[in-house]
């Protein structure tokens, strides 16, 4: 029973070497629209994928089997000092198969503030509006209803209104969606419009190959040109080398390997130039827990659907943030809340009664914000540092204190912080407890669903490692299309403005090979 | 789901010592060591006693809720463990000796006997000393082992009548 769509090919049973127009390293949202693209320019196109091919026919709706096979580490990626969880996918299709489909233009003035402070050139909101509209027909990109929103959302929808904050609904990459919830999980009907069921199937119908399983290890540099890419076959299972090899000859190499990997490719690739790997961003995310009378059963329903951008703008000084909603599955609950015990187990009793907000950090805007920083050990392998400052532990207790008001005035009976020893605030009054709580490293959790940076992209020497055409300043042929190339974070949900990157790349990447 | 890396080991000199000084296993008392009922893949012995009793305290039994013992989770954290990074399993082990150590014990908080020999009350304030410590880096490695913890018995479906949660809805006929 085969099927998987043709030009997916999944083990490789001898050393294998292959010839090509581009060789694309990574299939999310980077990797696929831009393999589609040159693939129906008429290019011969290779993608490496070290995911596993997995569709709807696997997705089971399971937790514990969906993080372990779907995501980066096994669903254990935190930066360094496992301060933040780093929530990031790993298989055909990247993170758009496990994202929460919400989808955003980056902003304007964020565009603006990498023309004036990275020397962008030529990517104005003009320029990209085309490459937006072209993605968004593709991908069912849509407003969701606010009256589809589970009760989980209604929350930060009601309790914004009554406090007089902005807040509406969410557009989503979906079709038909059966709203299960399911969605950080893999969709089981195929209505997430996520990279392996939308970009790869169009570039297979173009002639594109797709080599899962395999680790882009290396790209051999020559004279300032890629020449080879050499890949690692890995055990789908246990992700482990089968000690197999893919040696790849192509005229152009695309990493579009997803921040953290794509700098982590290019420091194993002998490019270190001081600044690969360096502002890298994550959107780091706070959250709150509020506890209602009545179910909410914020498992169930589209995951996310409402948004507020009431606090992205906190005047100069100050790092903004924006609130969206998180699933509240088992697992997820029960790691984020950091008790144990009978407290532990009291508190899981209430799943079904549980509601919760996330408060995204806009990180990079500030001067004094360097983001975080990747490198490699001995053996090649990721390390990621990221230092949570002060600015960043003010947004942090501000973004918590909001969260709760707006619980409050949506009608939770109880808040509760993820402190390693939590703030529980009953009435406006408790406030001013996560007023004095400590934020920062360790002492609550902190996630991060949104990788950026690394291979900023720009004009500025010292700082950018690709230049506005997403060309490596300096290997003639090696182009980044991933969130990596964003200078700053993007103060929104990443994923369609890579989509609309890379759409927008291709022709320039067309053009270097021609 | 915040748990362990690698990275333990270099969590700073201060931490990498009092894990490598948990490793070679500088006891004041040996171990009460519990059988598993599964070969072990992962851990050793020990450390796999040690993990039994942090997993007995942090989901202790509580009526509706199944027994983690009867569940096997000590067993399965050792098999999660076994099919991931061999560098993540050596430090999580590190990481239970640590928390073991009688030395490392009496110098955090003034107890010479080693975890697993403790009541289950002073288990507890263990546990609570590490998840409060002013230390970043004790903080971490309670992070580690919690992660762990929870996510392999809040995954178990035997589980999910405890907290409400129904599991995941019937597709309706999708093949």
């Amino acid at each position: 029973m085969s099927a998987r769509p043709t030009g997916v090919h999944e083990r490789l049973d001898d050393d294998l070497d292959l010839v090509c127009d581009v060789c694309v390293i990574g299939s999310g949202a980077g990797g696929a629209v831009v393999a589609a693209r040159l693939a129906a320019m008429g290019l011969e196109v290779v993608i490496l994928e070290e995911g596993p091919y997995r569709d709807r026919r696997s997705f089971r709706m399971d937790e514990g089997e969906a993080y372990r096979t779907l995501y980066q580490d096994r669903g254990l990626r935190a930066t360094q000092d496992l301060s933040i969880t780093i929530l990031q996918g790993r298989a055909v299709g990247g993170s758009t198969v496990v994202n929460w489909t919400t989808c955003f233009r980056v902003p304007d003035a964020v565009l603006h503030r990498w023309a004036r402070d990275f020397g962008v050139r030529g990517l104005s909101p003009e320029t990209l509006a085309p490459h937006f509209q072209a993605v968004e027909a593709r991908l069912g990109i849509a407003e969701w209803p606010a009256a589809a929103a589970n009760a989980n959302n209604r929350v930060l929808f009601e309790g914004c209104r009554k406090l007089g904050y902005e807040v509406g609904p969410l557009r989503r990459n979906v079709r038909g969606c059966a709203n299960l919830g399911y969605c950080g999980m893999g969709c089981p009907v195929d209505a997430k419009q996520a990279m392996h069921v939308t970009y790869l199937p169009d570039a297979f119908a173009h002639g594109a190959r797709l080599y899962a399983n395999v680790r882009a290890h290396r790209v051999e540099v020559r004279q300032g040109r890629a020449v080879d890419i050499l890949g690692v076959a890995l055990d789908p299972e246990t992700a482990r080398p089968t000690g197999r090899r893919l040696r790849v000859r192509p005229k152009a190499v695309v990493a579009s390997f997803g921040a953290l990997n794509t700098p982590t490719l290019l420091l194993r690739s002998g490019l270190d130039d001081g600044k690969v790997g360096k502002r890298t961003f994550l959107h780091p995310t706070v959250a709150m827990a509020s506890f209602f009378d009545e179910p909410v059963q914020a498992f169930y329903g589209a995951p996310q659907s409402i948004g507020s951008h009431h606090f992205a703008d906190r005047g100069p000084g100050r790092i903004g943030f924006f609130l969206e909603t998180p699933p509240v599955h088992p697992m997820l609950a029960a790691t984020a809340f950091p008790a144990f015990g009978q407290q532990q187990l009291e508190l899981m009793s209430r799943l079904g009664h549980m509601q919760a907000l996330i408060a995204l950090a806009i990180d990079g805007f500030l001067p004094e914000e360097a983001g975080g920083t990747v490198r490699i050990d001995r053996d090649g392998r990721m390390r990621f540092f990221y230092p949570i400052g002060p600015p960043l532990e003010e947004a942090f207790c501000a973004a918590s204190i909001e969260m709760a008001r707006i619980q409050l005035a949506a009608g939770a009976r109880e808040v509760r912080s993820l402190h390693l020893e939590p703030v529980v605030v009953r009435t406006e009054a408790d406030l001013p407890r996560l007023e004095r709580a400590p934020y920062g490293a360790l002492r609550h959790s902190i996630f991060s669903a949104h990788q950026m940076g690394g291979c900023p992209m720009g004009e500025d020497e010292d700082v950018c490692v690709v230049d506005s055409t997403l060309r490596h300043r300096r290997v003639d042929n090696l182009f980044v299309v991933d969130g990596s190339v964003f200078p700053t974070s993007l103060g929104v949900n990443p994923s369609e403005t890579i989509y609309a990157l890379a759409h927008w790349a291709a022709e320039p990447i067309a053009a270097a090979i021609a | 789901m915040a748990i362990t890396r690698r990275t333990l080991l270099r969590y700073g000199l201060g931490g990498g010592l009092l894990l490598l000084a948990g490793g070679a296993g500088l006891s004041l008392q040996p171990s009460r060591r519990r059988a598993p009922r599964a070969p072990l893949r992962a851990l050793d012995e020990r450390s796999f006693s040690v993990l039994a009793a942090v997993v007995d305290r942090m989901l202790p039994p509580r009526p509706g809720y199944p027994s983690a013992a009867e569940l096997g989770i000590a067993e399965r954290v050792d098999a999660f463990l076994a099919e991931g990074d061999p560098a993540v399993a050596r430090e999580f082990r590190q990481a239970l000796l640590l928390l073991e150590n009688g030395l490392a014990g009496f110098l955090f908080d003034g107890r010479a006997r080693p975890f697993t020999r403790l009541p289950p009350e002073a288990q507890d304030r263990v546990l609570d000393a590490w998840r409060t410590s002013a230390w970043s880096f004790r903080r971490m490695v309670y992070r580690a082992l919690h992660g762990l913890c929870m996510a392999v018995y809040f995954t178990c479906p035997e589980v999910f009548p405890a907290v409400g949660y129904p599991g995941p809805p019937p597709l309706g006929g999708a093949p």
